[in-house]
């Protein structure tokens, strides 16, 4: 079922790109906790997937399965409103597949046949490559279901044929089938249906426990067929121990008194009598076994264990009373359901149970709670205890989010600090403003011709240069004054030579400082661009850390209380529901025990007048 | 006499559905209802001893749903809080096939440190094998380069136990960053692949 459950109940990611979408990443995670049968974490994850807003280019993919994992976590109003989401125009043929099969799993729940048929029409898998029908066991088994309800037994049992042996699906049909034929009186083909199924090889807990079932069965319609011998054989084949065991040998002990071997009868009531626990088995054989000693011609023996089981059935009436008694305490019922509220397979579980087996006695409680409403009773309110375990925590949960958007709004007031307090932005604006403005120069000189005059000059020069330049310029400014033509003549062609030395080296050297000045102007930018990108990490950090994650804590916590108080309010009802199934799996036994009291002296009664009618009858 | 007889025949009443009990009746219970293998039979079509179910289990699906539902709220929060995008990295381990490697276990290392280290059960190496996609690592990680390195131990070809690793470097921008890591089979050598591909 697994392998065909990828195949085309659920599509799997199973694509050879390099590198996959992140939708179907997302969808693999989803399919990672159902193949762990986490339907509850896989429904979590698609309900997360579709927030998210990744859901891909097949929506109908994660519709079907958000719908299937809400069905088999139980939720199936939400199951069903998923599916009728599921537009018909935007599915493929194998899309309209799932769906059919999905909708026919809710209209078996709901024991609509007809529904389950008309949708398992639409569900053809074809052929594979060898020619074979391709089948799914699920399908099949709601075909021969259908068929089976129909009272179509022949068609049942080809679907039944189509389903592989090593799946459970198979041992539930041909069970199912065996009990519709036997109530429709076709005593031959039920036992034959349970005959296969007893002799089934199975791989499956529950199909291992069907198959014991089946065996029981078995004999009680070929009882009902008076093949008594063939029923015993039947019956002795079950394993001594297990689930069916007590109704077996109670089976056994009835078929040994149908074929007037009363002496295996006793054996049978006499090992179940040594039972340690009470039940409907131990107690019928607290009767059977005087009845079958009565036919043994023992008659003393047989009053004498009437007597036995009277006394054992007073006992256990008052026993049952006291209980009842108890029962009335809703702290008493309390602690007695702590059991379910253990984890599976702790050993605290065990604790619990022989606590109360001690304080009990007994452990027949869990019998009054074994029929199928109780157990979805007690599922729920384990359930619900579970959720309210996990509502606890989120006060604290919440709390600790609350302080980390708290300090990430402080983190980004710190920055928001930094760019507008410390005018980052500006001081960045204004070095690349100069740094602009250096590259307009550099062009500008590159662009013109060497020219010997100051400007040219000084802005190539390096500083001494230009001090130089500077300090000749002022000397000459110093000789313009001075009254001697012939010395200032002089002197300003020494100054003009000095400059023209200056002049020549700077024309000489100007592209190899023109390259220089155009290198640091690049260093430059790139650490500008360095701190532009720190100023967008930060602004950008800032704003995501500012806008904080959206969420209204205190409306999440208001949420959070009011599932709170829903859930108080339920499990005080089945707690409730619970103790009135306890007190009432009590008054049954009770009755039941009063009635077998009431045979019991009855039986007494009577052995003592025919034992007072076999000495009446010595004596004379 | 005739005292006699009465309560013998009221005793043969009784005791005829006494052993009609151990007969059979009982038994008859075990095939009372067909067996349901997959779902639980409509609670609306048959009221129990424990009340109205379909109310209850109507009652128990509000709640369910208005708690996973809170759920999910929950993880997103979670999830935008300590991973933002700008940091955000997320590690996938998918498996392709598979026929010649079985996982035991992977080791992630980042940036030289240890990030998480997990050992799958059968289950969870077989909802792998099946399609489902792990989401091995959700953590935080620097803008610019990083490098993430995964060690996966198992057995290999013909059982001999098996580790390699595989590296991948990835440049974190503002957006979340994923990594794949994906374990495959080259049908042409015999042997697993592990890749490592990162998006974006």
């Amino acid at each position: 079922m697994k392998e065909l459950l990828c195949d085309w109940i659920l599509s799997c990611v199973l694509t050879v790109q390099p590198v996959t979408p992140l939708p179907d990443l997302y969808y693999g995670t989803v399919l990672y906790d159902y193949y762990q049968d986490d339907y509850q974490q896989a429904l979590l994850d698609a309900l997360i997937v579709e927030r998210r807003g990744a859901v891909g280019n097949d929506p109908v993919r994660l519709q079907l399965a958000k719908g299937s994992f809400a069905f088999a976590d139980g939720m199936f109003a939400m199951a069903e409103q998923t599916f009728a989401s599921v537009g018909d125009g935007e599915l493929t043929p194998l899309d309209k597949m799932r769906l059919s099969f999905h909708l026919a799993r809710e209209d078996f729940r709901r024991q609509d046949w007809a529904g389950v048929e008309r949708n398992l029409v639409d569900i053809d898998l074809g052929k594979s490559w060898l020619g074979h029908d391709r089948t799914h066991p699920e399908v099949e088994f709601m075909r021969a279901e259908v068929a089976t309800q129909n009272g179509d037994f022949a068609g049942a049992q080809n679907a039944i044929a189509r389903i592989d042996p090593k799946q459970a699906f198979r041992a539930y049909a041909l069970f199912n089938l065996g009990v519709a034929e036997r109530a429709a009186g076709q005593l031959e083909q039920a036992e034959q249906a349970f005959t296969t199924l007893g002799s089934m090889d199975v791989y499956q807990a529950d199909a291992l426990d069907l198959k014991q079932r089946a065996l029981v069965a078995l004999s009680v319609v070929k009882r009902q067929r008076a093949e008594a011998a063939s029923a015993e054989s039947v019956i002795g084949g079950l394993p001594a121990e297990g689930r069916y065991r007590d109704l077996a040998m109670t089976s056994y002990g009835g078929l040994a008194m149908d074929n007037g071997d009363y002496e295996l009868a006793a054996r049978i009531w006499l090992s179940l009598k040594k039972d340690a626990y009470w039940s409907e088995s131990s107690a019928t054989a607290q009767l059977g076994f005087p009845m079958s000693l009565e036919h043994m011609s023992s008659r003393e023996l047989a009053l004498t264990n009437y007597r036995a089981a009277e006394a054992t059935f007073e006992g256990r009436l008052s026993e049952l009373q006291n209980v009842a008694a108890r029962a009335e305490d809703p702290v008493w019922v309390g602690g007695l359901l702590q059991v379910f509220a253990q984890p599976d397979g702790e050993d605290t579980t065990d604790n619990v149970m022989n606590e109360w087996r001690r304080t009990l006695g007994h452990t027949d409680w869990l019998e009054w709670l074994a029929t199928e409403d109780v157990q979805e009773l007690l599922l729920q309110w384990r359930e619900l205890r579970s959720m309210q375990e996990w509502l606890k925590e989120l006060p604290d949960e919440l709390a600790t989010f609350d302080a980390l958007s708290t300090e990430q709004r402080r983190r980004a007031a710190a920055a928001r600090e930094l760019i507008d307090t410390h005018g980052l932005r500006e001081r960045r604006e204004h070095a690349a403003q100069a740094l602009a403005d250096m590259h307009s120069h550099v062009d500008a000189f590159m662009a013109a011709t060497p020219e010997r005059t100051s400007e040219w000059m000084l802005a190539l020069a390096n500083p001494d240069e230009a001090a130089l330049l500077n300090d000749l310029s002022a000397k000459r400014a110093l000789l313009m004054k001075t009254p001697d033509d012939t010395t200032r003549t002089e002197l300003l062609a020494r100054l003009k030579t000095l400059e023209g030395i200056v002049f020549w080296n700077l024309a000489d050297d100007r592209l190899a400082r023109l390259r220089a000045v155009e290198n640091e102007a690049t260093q430059r930018a790139e650490q500008l661009a360095e701190i532009d990108a720190k100023l967008v990490r930060v602004s950008r950090a800032e704003g995501v850390l500012a806008a904080g994650v959206q969420t209204d804590f205190l409306a999440f916590q208001t949420r959070a209380d009011a599932i709170t108080r829903e859930v108080a309010v339920a499990i005080a009802d089945r707690e409730t529901r619970l103790g009135n199934q306890i007190r009432s799996g009590i008054h049954q036994e009770i009755a039941q025990v009063e009635r077998q009291l009431l045979v019991t002296r009855i039986a007494i009664a009577r052995a003592t007048d025919q034992l007072a009618m076999d000495q009446a009858g010595g004596g004379e | 006499m005739q005292r006699i007889a009465l309560t013998f025949g009221a005793l043969l009443v009784s005791l005829s559905i006494s052993g009609a009990a151990f007969a059979g009746d009982a038994l008859d219970a075990l095939m009372d209802a067909p067996v349901d293998a997959t779902v639980p039979a409509d609670p609306a079509a048959a009221p129990g001893a424990a009340g109205n179910p379909a109310a209850l289990g109507s009652q128990m699906e509000g709640i369910k749903r208005d708690l996973v539902e809170l759920k999910r709220d929950l993880v997103v929060l979670e999830e935008d809080l300590l991973y933002p995008a700008s940091t955000q990295v997320a590690v996938f381990l998918s498996m392709d096939v598979g026929e010649f490697f079985a996982l035991d276990s992977v080791t992630l290392k980042l940036n030289g440190k240890d990030v998480t280290h997990y050992l799958y059960t059968e289950k969870q190496a077989d909802a792998l094998f099946r399609g489902g996609v792990q989401r091995l690592f959700v953590g935080n990680v620097k803008q610019g380069e990083n490098q993430l390195t995964a060690f996966f131990t198992g057995k290999g070809p013909e059982g001999r136990d098996y580790r390699r690793a595989t590296t991948v470097t990835f440049e974190k921008s503002f957006e979340p960053s994923y990594v794949e890591l994906k374990i495959s089979d080259s049908t042409a050598k015999y042997q697993p692949e592990f890749v490592a591909t990162v998006s974006p």
